[in-house]
């Protein structure tokens, strides 16, 4: 059963949320003290770019799968390169959310538990949504969407009392050279729900390509809204220096806070709970995407899921490896590789443009 | 057979996590230290004292309501290791409300760094911490409350007689870290109670000086925007209910220090007629005495090279491209530094009206 039009655009609005939430932040601040507004703007500009060129795609081929319309477009070598691209983008972000989210659990929910206990039940429960309709997504989206918008609006009120702005002080004086490594920071992660947009298109009822690309400005120019005041409160109570060196700085502030006496003792529980479902929705989505390639491509199902399972289980051990600072280090030092994400839908589009005016001058 | 297996596979996680569960850490095996002081002995050993308020059904006659343990240690991991051993608990810090430094430990940057480095690497510090400097030992201290009988989620406020919280120097660990390279924190002396008494003075990290309780209202008047605050002149008796202050260049390294107040007059000797003249005379003699004690605070931490008005930082902020010009070519701002102070009070009320 397909979702509904309303459904799919809750689902990415969510989705656009999860990945280093948390970490934005420490790891912008790190690049460019509190000029990372800059590099956020520039980051929601090339997405919105990249949302656009997927669903104009998309909307070429109704009714086609992700990889029929890539095989009708571009031929079979190319389609199955960026297929295959894509597939590969999408496990590392899933593996990388998986860690981080599961870590957070570990640190501030569960101390007692290991990691990859907490990795286990998150997996079994993200799985366990896979092999559901496409339809249980958008409920759950539907569902969740108010829970999470409403809690970052209450958090973002509980933390704001101890802002100093003056703290964003100085501003824009950061060299071309950390706006540019900034952006590149910010361009690895987030928004990285982009790329599965093209594998759930197909599975929308009635899709509405000028609905969709209204909705999503006004969607990105939210989560924009959203990062960009919680960057400033970060670093307007924590400073540039203290902000940069520490990993989830949003959940330090608000496990400061529960000193307040207000209403609850542990603010930062809610916060937690609210990116727990953002990860939920989003390692769901992304795990969905993988699922339905493989629906769609291979005809030994049952290997190349297994197969596929196995991959994530060794991509999370290898994530696994070190404390969360580090593998969070260099998941943002190899940006390089991780960065093209964003490019790979302008990459196909741009492709299919000129294969379209090489066979209209034929 | 597939939603069997699946069922199963949660039945059995299910099962696991109430398991693994019983091994969780209950608030009997914690030890939560509301208070930290912490200081180097006569032998060079670092000394942190935890302090926690008793729970109610402790209360014994006497007995103090505050429970002391006390770790020693080449480093600050050794001291949390070494209370641990005694008190058989993790030390758990998640509900610090106050750190008071000693004066040994505060003069040693390197001891200062690695103090707060432990603090920040720990996920459950609370970065509003309370940050306190005292010239007293850690004895001291234990002496003085196990005579107490009160203890409140207040803490520090409670422990700290005759001086109401709001006239308080206070400083939290985030602020201070955003500061600048000086930073200035409230001052605790043990005498039969745990007073507050003026602030020190801190540079990158290591203890500079101390300054005594007017200082600090010269201080807080020159730094912060404060609240019913008592101040006495010669001829009159003031509380100034507001002040606010405000810190502008005006050419190169010229910078004009303004505070505005906003005072009653609680006794004068003056024949103040506010209708005839607004108090002329209370104000006259009131600027001049904030502005001498402003300047002689900023030329003394000047003297012992420390930019107590945080200038520097200012220059940072607002000034940031001359800041670094600055920087590049040597100057020295802090000395070259020309400061203009300027007072203007709104008088409220007449004098005679007490």
């Amino acid at each position: 059963m397909k979702i509904s039009q309303r459904q799919f655009q809750l689902l990415f609005f969510t989705a656009f949320f999860a990945l280093n939430f948390l970490t934005l932040p420490s790891r912008l601040s790190a690049e460019c003290a509190s000029d990372g507004i800059i590099c956020l703007i520039i980051t929601s500009i090339i997405a919105y770019g990249a949302v656009c060129v997927t669903i104009n795609f998309m909307a070429k081929y109704p009714g086609h799968t992700f990889y029929s319309a890539l095989h009708n477009s571009l031929g079979k070598p190319l389609a199955i390169t960026f297929y295959a691209l894509y597939i590969i983008h999408l496990l590392i972000f899933f593996t990388y959310c998986t860690r981080l989210i599961c870590d957070q659990i570990s640190v501030y929910m569960l101390r007692e538990y290991p990691i990859w206990f907490i990795e286990c039940i998150f997996l079994s429960c993200v799985i366990f949504l896979c092999f559901k309709r496409t339809k249980t997504f958008g409920n759950i989206a539907q569902i969740l969407f108010y829970f999470i918008f409403i809690s970052l609006i209450l958090i973002i009120l509980l933390i704001i009392q101890n802002a100093h702005f003056e703290n964003m002080l100085p501003m824009f004086t950061s060299s071309f050279l950390e706006y540019f490594k900034g952006t590149v920071v910010t361009s690895s992660f987030l928004y990285s729900a982009v790329i599965a947009m093209p594998f759930i298109i197909p599975h929308v009822d009635n899709f509405d390509k000028k609905k969709s690309l209204k909705f999503f400005a006004v969607a990105i120019a939210c989560v924009l809204t959203i990062y960009i005041i919680y960057y400033v409160l970060c670093i307007s109570i924590l400073g540039t220096d203290l902000c940069s060196r520490l990993v989830f700085a949003a959940i330090s502030i608000m496990e400061s806070n529960r000193n307040r006496n207000f209403i609850f003792e542990r603010y930062e529980i809610l916060l937690l709970i609210t990116i727990i479902f953002l990860s939920f929705i989003y390692a769901s989505v992304v795990i969905k995407c993988i699922k339905l390639a493989i629906d769609k491509t291979a005809e030994k199902r049952k290997i190349y899921y297994i197969s596929g399972f196995i991959l994530i289980i060794f991509l999370i051990a290898l994530f696994n490896y070190r404390d969360i600072g580090t593998v969070m280090l260099y998941f943002l030092e190899s940006s390089n590789i991780t960065m093209p994400f964003i490019m790979l839908p302008y990459t196909v589009y741009a492709l299919f443009k000129i294969k379209k005016r090489k066979a209209e001058k034929k | 057979m597939k939603k069997k297996a699946i069922v199963i596979f949660i039945v059995v996680f299910v099962i696991s996590v109430s398991f693994y569960n019983t091994a969780n850490t209950s608030i009997d095996d914690i030890y939560i230290a509301n208070c930290i002081l912490a200081d180097i002995n006569e032998n060079g050993m670092i000394e942190m004292m935890f302090i926690s308020p008793k729970a109610k059904e402790s209360e014994e006659g006497s007995e103090s309501d505050y429970e002391t343990k006390t770790g020693l240690g080449l480093s600050i991991i050794d001291c949390f290791q070494s209370a641990e051993r005694q008190t058989g608990k993790e030390i758990f810090i998640g509900h610090l409300k106050s750190l008071i430094i000693g004066k040994n430990i505060a003069a040693s940057k390197e001891k200062m760094d690695e103090l707060f480095e432990y603090f920040e690497r720990n996920s459950t510090f609370n970065y509003f911490t309370s940050v306190f400097f005292t010239n007293n030992k850690i004895a001291d201290f234990e002496n003085t409350l196990h005579q107490k009988q009160d203890s409140t989620t207040g803490f520090i406020e409670s422990i700290i007689q005759n001086t109401p919280s709001k006239r308080f120097l206070n400083k939290n660990y985030n602020e201070i870290i955003n500061e600048g390279a000086c930073y200035s924190i409230p001052l605790l002396t043990v005498n039969e109670n745990i007073e507050y008494n003026g602030f020190a003075l801190f540079k990158n990290n290591q203890y500079v000086k101390s300054y005594n309780n007017d200082d600090t209202l010269t201080y807080k008047l020159a730094c912060e925007t404060t609240y019913d605050n008592y101040i006495t002149s010669p001829n009159c008796d003031i509380v100034i209910n507001k002040s606010s202050r405000s810190l502008k260049r005006t050419k190169d390294t010229e910078f004009e220090l303004t505070i505005y107040l906003r005072a009653d007059v609680l006794y004068t000797n003056f024949d103040a007629n506010f209708e005839e003249n607004g108090g002329e005379e209370i104000k006259i003699e009131l600027e001049n005495q904030i502005e001498e004690s402003v300047y002689k605070l900023f030329e003394d931490a000047r003297a012992v090279n420390a930019d107590i008005f945080n200038i520097e930082k200012y220059m940072e902020r607002y000034h940031y491209k001359d800041y670094m010009n600055y920087k590049e070519t040597g100057v020295d701002i802090l000395n070259s530094a020309d400061i203009t102070v300027k007072v203007d009070t709104k008088l409220l009320r007449n004098a005679t009206m007490y």
